[in-house]
């Protein structure tokens, strides 16, 4: 216990310095990691700790990228737009899980996939090709402790969940639904508590990342995010805590690596995600936990 | 012994985070170009899908072909020109990350870009925060220089101008009525669209305009030609306002397999005619397709032009697209206005940049700059414009036939049968 505190304080130590030692590009692709770690822990959550593969996490979060930049187009404050915007995708997710979450495996994935197509189609029907949002005039260095502080309660949300009896039950849904009902789980509330909850965190990334990179468009809603968001969990390690956190800031910095590569950034994204399914199927957090006694009890 | 691994594994961990951070300042902070270190040229542009990969690497080209002439030459103030490319993969946040590696990390001194127009408007708030040059050399939408930067310049077309000097022109004065725009889900596609539409109103002519728009990136337009068939009366002309690949290439060879050719003629929004996949795709279906162009061996270009001109095609084994024309000369106007302002500072090149009149090889380069709201702000308007005809299977575009300006036409409009 003693160690995991000073881990804690020394990372905290890290964390905080670091706009002091990097600026500009890294920091900027920093802040990027910061959200994907909020996308893939989410995934996670619905995936490796319920079951529930799904594919709705681009349109949710095109949903709220695209309200919380109207509304802010429209004159509300941005902090009040991001809020607004994610209580919308929220409502939305909650919708989709209400219709869909009789589905199960393959037809769930193929429900919450139209969903994000649908969702893309009719903001590239409404919208043009790119809408300007307004940003929040904050440096990298503000951004930077401002996703911080997002993606720490974030992990602390899906630890806090995971770690309760709502994760014990998320679990036995994951298991078996069908035993998990007959012991008297009403698996449906729990699934749609679990995808509004991913789905308020997801909107809430939406919306920061409108207001960072002040451009949304329809592409948002595509399957890019979503095959990234899918290798992070991948390679992170699906069903642990730390995995996803790991993956999302490895393959984030791992593709900015690959910029000189051109073409080859999509061919090492199958390449990757082979090599991971073959050599290492839990993730690289299985092999942190072999080789380091105290990173076992980390989740 | 278990007090003793637990140690060790925070020592180990605590010196890879350590040197791992050192290494990322070392470079963040202390890697910085000397007074005599090159004149670093930045480019951020798409070089892998989803981005228009193809076009990308042709822009790479001409400006490689320019940096290393120029350094032939001497270079500029006694120091060199040198190339960083990034690649914007076509996406907003991918450009953003481009053009911020380029300015923080290659110390860019100016970044030419970006060819889809929702990367270059992204990347011009990066330019404008570190108060470096941004030429626009190829991205069309109104909104790149309507934004009023004082660091962007565009010597690329605009919607606008597409539409009020080459397009609606040709309609009005060949007599169009009934026109269709098959516009791609792109700001380039629908800009052109809406600016048509504008232009048309604006101008009082009877012209009625139909707007179909399709997904970027989709191979089969079949289902929306045959809805632009379906119009009563039948539409004359289909302007193909798209730049993505290979939907705008293919619109003529599905036009005809769907019946809606020869009746209707094609117009293509730029001279991607002029690339070799055109024919490659079309094959005897290309005949007749009009195209806007911007230069044309009928109205011989400067002999330095022409020159570029062959060295491209020997480069690259392509006839030189308009695009290429314009990147070439993106960076001998930058070395040009650093020339003449004597230094790299941004301001100072400004200066010489709003006032400058350089000889491109598309014309005299001259910026417009008016404080009304609107994209003339930084601006070159002095493109040449034509209308040209393809008229024979595997023509290459330099024998294609010029048929507007109707007092420049080189042959007469082939209609459809």
């Amino acid at each position: 216990m003693r160690e995991r505190v000073v881990v804690y304080i020394f990372l905290s130590g890290i964390f905080l310095v670091v706009p002091l030692i990097i600026g500009g590009y890294w920091l900027y692709i920093v802040n990027l990691a910061l959200l994907y770690v909020v996308l893939a822990s989410t995934w996670n959550l619905l995936y490796g700790f319920t079951g529930l593969f799904s594919f709705a996490h681009p349109g949710i979060f095109a949903i709220s990228a695209y309200a919380s930049t109207v509304l802010a187009q429209l004159g509300f404050p941005i902090p009040f737009a991001m809020i607004t915007s994610s209580l919308i995708s929220t409502a939305s997710g909650f919708a989709l899980a209400f219709v869909s979450m009789r589905s199960r495996g393959f037809y769930l994935a193929m429900v919450t996939w139209c969903f994000s197509e649908v969702i893309r189609i009719f903001l590239f029907m409404t919208f043009r090709d790119f809408t300007i949002a307004p940003t929040l005039r904050l440096n990298y260095s503000s951004w930077y402790y401002l996703l911080l502080f997002f993606a720490i309660i974030s992990s602390v949300v899906i630890n806090k969940i995971i770690n309760s009896k709502i994760g014990y039950y998320l679990r036995a849904i994951k298991d078996n639904e069908d035993v998990a009902n007959v012991m008297g789980v009403n698996t449906l509330i729990y699934k749609l508590l679990c995808f509004s909850i991913t789905s308020f965190l997801v909107g809430l990334s939406g919306a920061f990342y409108a207001h960072y990179v002040g451009i949304v468009s329809p592409s948002l809603a595509g399957f890019t995010m979503m095959g990234q968001t899918i290798i992070m969990c991948l390679l992170g390690g699906i069903g642990s805590f730390i995995g996803p956190i790991l993956g999302a800031i490895i393959i984030t910095f791992f593709f900015q690596a690959l910029r000189q590569f051109q073409t080859l950034w999509l061919a090492s994204c199958a390449i990757l995600a082979i090599v991971v399914m073959k050599f290492c199927p839990e993730g690289i957090i299985s092999i942190i936990k072999k080789k380091a006694k105290p990173f076992r009890e980390w989740g | 012994m278990k007090i003793m691994s637990r140690k060790r594994i925070l020592v180990v961990t605590s010196i890879i985070v350590i040197v791992i951070v050192a290494l990322v300042a070392y470079y963040s902070f202390f890697i910085r170009p000397g007074p005599a270190s090159p004149i670093v040229i930045g480019v951020a542009l798409p070089f892998s899908p989803p981005g228009d990969y193809k076009a990308g690497s042709l822009m790479l080209e001409a400006i490689k072909m320019a940096v290393e002439e120029i350094n032939q030459a001497g270079g500029v103030l006694g120091r060199n020109l040198t190339v960083k490319w990034e690649d914007t993969k076509g996406l907003p946040e991918e450009g953003v990350a481009a053009v911020e590696r380029l300015i923080t990390l290659d110390g860019a001194n100016v970044v030419i870009g970006a060819w889809h127009s929702s990367v270059s408007n992204a990347i011009n708030d990066i330019c404008e925060k570190y108060n470096i040059i941004n030429i626009q050399a190829a991205s069309w939408a109104n909104e790149i220089t309507a934004e009023h930067f004082k660091t962007t310049f565009r010597i690329a077309q605009y919607n606008d101008e597409i539409a009020q000097r080459i397009i609606v022109p040709f309609l009005r004065d060949y007599g169009f009525k009934n026109v269709a725009i098959l516009a791609e889900s792109t700001d380039f596609g629908m800009g052109v669209a809406d600016a048509v539409k504008k232009e048309i109103e604006r101008l009082g002519l009877n012209i009625t305009v139909h707007v179909i728009t399709y997904e970027t990136g989709s191979s089969d337009l079949s289902p929306w030609l045959l809805n632009i068939k379906a119009i009563t009366p039948p539409v004359q002309i289909v302007i193909n306002s798209a730049s993505g690949y290979p939907n705008t290439y293919l619109v003529h060879k599905q036009a005809w397999e769907t019946g809606l050719c020869p009746s209707a003629m094609i117009l293509g929004s730029w001279d991607y005619p002029a690339l070799p996949d055109f024919w490659e795709i079309n094959k005897q279906y290309g005949v007749g397709a009009l195209y806007a162009a911007f230069e044309h061996p009928a109205f011989p270009l400067p002999p330095r032009a022409q020159e570029f001109a062959r060295r491209f095609k020997e480069r690259t084994g392509v006839e030189v697209p308009y695009y290429a024309y314009l990147h070439y000369d993106a960076v001998y106007l930058y070395a040009e206005a650093v020339k003449k302002a004597g230094t790299t500072n941004t301001d100072e090149v400004i200066k010489i940049l709003e006032n400058i009149k350089f000889e491109g090889t598309l014309g005299t380069i001259s910026f417009e700059t008016s404080p009304e709201p609107g994209p003339v702000w930084h601006q070159w308007t002095g493109h040449p414009a034509f209308v040209c005809q393809l008229t024979a299977v595997n023509q290459p575009a330099s024998n294609s036939t010029i048929v507007w300006p109707k007092e420049y036409a080189t042959g007469e409009l082939k209609w459809p049968p």
